[in-house]
């Protein structure tokens, strides 16, 4: 070859140097970035860098004032590699040329881990090269645990067999680590329950003694006992009541039975108002200001009452001269189907399935205020009987006064004579006062001559006059003998759902 | 192994019924409420006794008989300022064979907790150890894997679920558990943990990117020091203070201070027994080595509840718990009318396990334990993930790995610096 034409080829290769060397420089300026998205296109572009572009990059990494660009920009482009699989084998034989070109420790340690993060098996025959070197033996060997495929373990397993220490140690360290398996996680059952689901069974309440009397330790005693807040009744205010003494559990006994009362107004009376008194200076921790507050509040207010374990009526009631025909313990003063109307946790409960027929009054009443909770189930359908004879139909032989859970979707299309409170079938009620399902309502009925009034929730749903609203016929064209009834017994009268009652008292007008 | 005497003294800690009523030269009520007297007394040995360390020496009544560090400096200072009587190591492993300590203490970096709590469970000890629970997701399962196996007890040093007024919400966690789960806020919940609902990202744990190389003081084992995090040239700034903005042994403020913040947000979203189901970043090019800052980090569950991690600070109104029906901001003030005496009158959730000494005399499972804390660690360690890769990602929260991302699994469980191993 010529002198000349040896000369130009020399100048072309120094521009095309030159040439790239800037590239990379350009390109590693933008490096770190402030926004993943801003570099996209700059990555991109990196994709179809030449060799002598990517080996500028790499000079850069044995240089100290460059290098921190370089370490940037190389490892983001190794990330945009990675989430692009195609690009992986192309980038890692790069990666594999420029190990072979730098030469400082800092550049061929980054280099190496980069082959790990690559993954792909084109590093596996360089690296396996660097496990015969005493300084480089661990990030190449851990390379190729990153890399994790049977070549890379096969490469390292051969190596160990010529390995001598240092060198063998961490190509056994890797070896190791990739026979490893990390365990399956699986989700983990929830212990410690006690197991039953129905809370309002008094069964519950023995199951939680027994537990308590055979826990040991304080753990499971304060585990046992937040149990007992979930059953609503005085028997168990009374049994958390038990814990005020015991110095592991006081405090938390006395916080249950503040929200237990606070949660269910029916939990009244002498004993509870005792316990709940012994129970307020005990209240400490978070809620404790609170809790004592409202406690304080409650007890105020809660009415003295007499010798009936659940309070049914208060002072101004007993004043005024009401009587009560349930307190919940007894259906002494009623006759009828006792076996469809049962006693459960201190409230009359109707048993559909047990048995048909209504539950009346023992005596007869002709004016009177009639005071009573009730709580529905969804789409319950019953009745409260006035003035009405113990056979036949109550609606008709006496007067009924529905009691319906009018939300429910089947009811959507009813006259208005026949949704709660209404006197069925002559004087509709007004709607909307009802609570919830599952909720206890407070109703009055005061019939006095002619004169029906039906109070709900504190709200007048209905005032009307028999004798004025039949006198051209009733609103649903029957016969309504029972209006002109002077007296009868009042009777609750099922339809087949279940419905509850409690507090139930009355006066004679 | 624990030597027949070490099992037999610990028998009769576990077995006696007279626990509480020991043989005394002392009559109890002498000694004062509160105070227990050495014979009952539990032991322990810390391995890590530079900063954080020595804020374990206190812990739960219980004495320090052993201590072990690299650092022969701060080795020492620590032995006397325990008035000499305690057994001093440069080797942990020395330490957790002892058979007079009881619990391990790990107060190191984060990058040798999970090799530690296995040394220690495998030797039959309990284990009480530093946040964040371990650097990596592997070394997490591993360690939830080991404490299951030995049947040890297991805390960490996080405690925001149980106890004290978490940060800028003024309030125990306990009343905003209890607003969750009555679902008064609605759901999914999305909570925002930024400045301005008094949570602080600490981002001057930031690690320096053109580290020069500088002499190994004397008195410091570097290479112990290290231990299965790669070989790179001492600096000071790598170990000892500073450690939290290196890669290799925690991760900025986000593993500083994440599992303080996130512990408490994924036990009052009923969450500790998964993870979410993708990480979102928005940051600034993370440096291999150096960890940097973050914008926002935010994790989406399979039910739609998001946690927000927001290191920009822009939004002064953002409420802490934002749900379809209600909100609740710093300092716990919500649109809630009464909300305190709503919540008083709420059921207590599940009582907790909150005194570590209990869990360990009666072998009942600590409030924040091995599971549910590799569970809070592991949101970390996803963030963590992807802000290194500089993407989101997609998490499958039974498996726990990534899905559909290699290069993010290889992230899991990388091997460490022989001899080390997990």
């Amino acid at each position: 070859m010529s002198k000349k034409f040896n000369f130009y080829i020399l100048l072309t290769c120094l521009l095309f140097s030159v040439q790239a060397q800037q590239t990379a420089e350009q390109v590693s300026s933008l490096f770190p970035y402030q926004k993943s998205a801003s570099v996209e296109s700059e990555l991109t572009k990196m994709d179809a860098w030449s060799a002598k572009d990517w080996r500028s990059l790499f000079k850069m990494l044995d240089d100290d004032s460059l290098k921190l660009k370089a370490t940037y920009t190389v490892y983001a482009y190794v990330h945009h590699a990675n989430s692009n699989a195609a690009l992986v084998p192309a980038t890692t034989q790069q990666v594999v040329n420029g190990l072979k070109l730098v030469k400082s420790f800092y550049a061929k340690d980054y280099l190496i881990q980069i082959l790990g993060t690559l993954g792909s098996e084109i590093g596996i025959a360089p690296l396996s090269k660097y496990l015969k070197d005493p300084v480089f033996v661990g990030p190449a060997a851990r390379a190729l645990a990153a890399i994790g495929s049977d070549n890379a373990k096969a490469t390292l397993s051969s190596a160990l067999l010529k390995a001598a220490e240092p060198q063998k140690m961490h190509i056994k360290a890797a070896l190791e680590h990739m026979q490893f398996k990390l365990p399956e996680m699986k989700s983990e059952d929830k212990k410690g329950r006690i197991g039953l689901v129905n809370f309002q069974d008094p069964r519950y309440l023995a199951k939680v003694q027994e537990q308590m009397e055979q826990a040991k330790d304080p753990v499971s005693k304060r585990s046992i006992l937040s149990q007992l807040e979930k059953v609503t009744s005085i028997s168990a205010l009374m049994e958390t009541a038990k814990y005020l003494d015991d110095p592991v559990l006081k405090n938390q006994a006395a916080s249950i039975m503040a929200r237990m009362a606070l949660r269910d107004k029916t939990l009244r009376g002498k004993s509870p108002r005792e316990a709940l008194e012994k129970a307020l200076p005990l209240i400490i921790g978070t809620d404790s200001i609170s809790l004592n507050k409202l406690l304080k509040n409650y007890l105020r207010a809660m009415p003295y009452d007499e010798i009936i374990t659940a309070v049914v009526m208060s002072d101004e009631e007993r004043k005024q001269g009401f009587e009560v025909l349930f307190d919940g313990t007894n259906l002494d003063k009623w006759i009828g189907n006792k076996k469809g109307y049962a006693i459960e946790d201190n409230v009359i409960i109707t048993h559909p399935v047990l048995g048909g027929g209504n539950l009346y009054t023992a005596e007869e009443y002709s004016d009177f205020e009639y005071r009573f909770e009730f709580q529905l189930t969804p789409g319950a359908n019953n009745g409260l009987g006035i003035r009405t004879p113990t056979e036949g139909d109550a609606a008709y032989e006496g007067m009924e006064l529905q009691i319906l859970d009018n939300e429910a979707p089947i009811y959507d299309k009813l006259k208005p004579y026949q949704y709660h409170g209404s006197v069925y079938g002559v004087i509709p009620a007004k709607r909307g006062y009802l609570k919830p399902t599952g909720e206890w309502n407070e109703q009055t009925v005061v019939v006095k001559g002619s004169k029906v009034k039906v109070i709900l929730n504190g709200q007048v749903i209905l005032e009307g006059d028999i004798m004025e609203a039949s006198k051209n016929g009733t609103a649903d064209g029957r016969n309504h003998p029972g209006l002109m009834n002077t007296k009868g017994h009042i009777g609750f009268l099922g339809y087949g759902d279940v419905v509850r009652f409690r507090n139930i008292r009355i006066k004679k007008l | 192994m624990p030597s027949q005497e070490s099992k037999s003294r610990r028998s009769f800690l576990r077995n006696s019924t007279a626990i509480a009523t020991g043989f005394f030269i002392v009559p109890r009520h002498v000694l004062g409420r509160g105070y227990i007297p050495p014979s009952d007394q539990l032991t322990k040995g810390i391995i890590g006794v530079g900063g954080m360390g020595q804020g374990h020496i206190p812990y739960a009544g219980t004495r320090v008989v052993a201590i072990c560090d690299v650092d022969k400096k701060h080795l020492n200072e620590v032995a006397n300022s325990l008035g000499g009587g305690v057994k001093t190591f440069h080797d942990h492993i020395e330490l957790i064979a002892l058979p007079e300590v009881d619990i391990v203490h790990i107060a190191t970096p984060p990058h040798w907790h999970g090799i530690m709590a296995i040394e220690a469970a495998k030797a039959g000890k309990d284990i009480w150890c530093e946040k964040p629970m371990t650097r990596t997701i592997g070394e997490g399962k591993r360690v939830v894997e080991a404490v299951k196996q030995y049947g040890r007890m297991f805390r960490l040093n996080t405690w925001f679920r149980f106890e004290d007024n978490f940060y800028g919400m003024k309030t125990k966690v306990k009343p905003i558990k209890k607003l969750v789960d009555s679902g008064l806020l609605g759901w999914p919940l999305t909570v925002t943990v930024s400045q301005h609902t008094g949570f602080d990202w600490k981002f001057y744990w930031v690690g320096k990117t053109q580290l020069e190389t500088q002499a190994v003081p004397e008195t410091l084992d570097y290479d112990r020091w290290l231990g299965p995090a790669p070989f790179k040239p001492y600096n000071a700034h790598r170990v000892h203070g500073t450690f939290r903005g290196y890669w290799d042994y925690d991760g900025g403020g986000l593993g500083d201070m994440g599992q303080h913040y996130l512990d408490p947000i994924q036990y009052f979203l009923g969450k500790d027994d998964t993870s979410p189901v993708s990480v979102e970043v928005d940051a600034e090019q993370q440096h291999p080595d150096a960890c940097g800052t973050f914008r926002k980090i935010i994790y989406t569950y399979a039910d739609g509840c998001k946690i927000i991690l927001d290191g920009e600070a822009k939004d002064a109104n953002v409420p802490y718990i934002e749900g379809p029906n209600g909100k609740v901001f710093n300092g716990f003030k919500s649109t809630i009318p009464n909300l305190e005496d709503k919540i008083a009158m709420m059921p207590d959730p599940e009582p907790q396990v909150t005194d570590f000494l209990e869990s360990v005399r009666y072998r009942k499972t600590f409030a924040l334990n091995e599971s549910n804390g590799h569970r809070s660690c592991t949101i970390i360690n996803m963030g963590k993930i992807a802000l290194q890769l500089g993407r989101n990602l997609k998490f499958d929260p039974v498996a726990q790995v990534f899905i559909g991302d290699d290069e993010a699994n290889r992230l899991i469980y990388p091997a460490m610096r022989a001899p080390w191993i997990i």
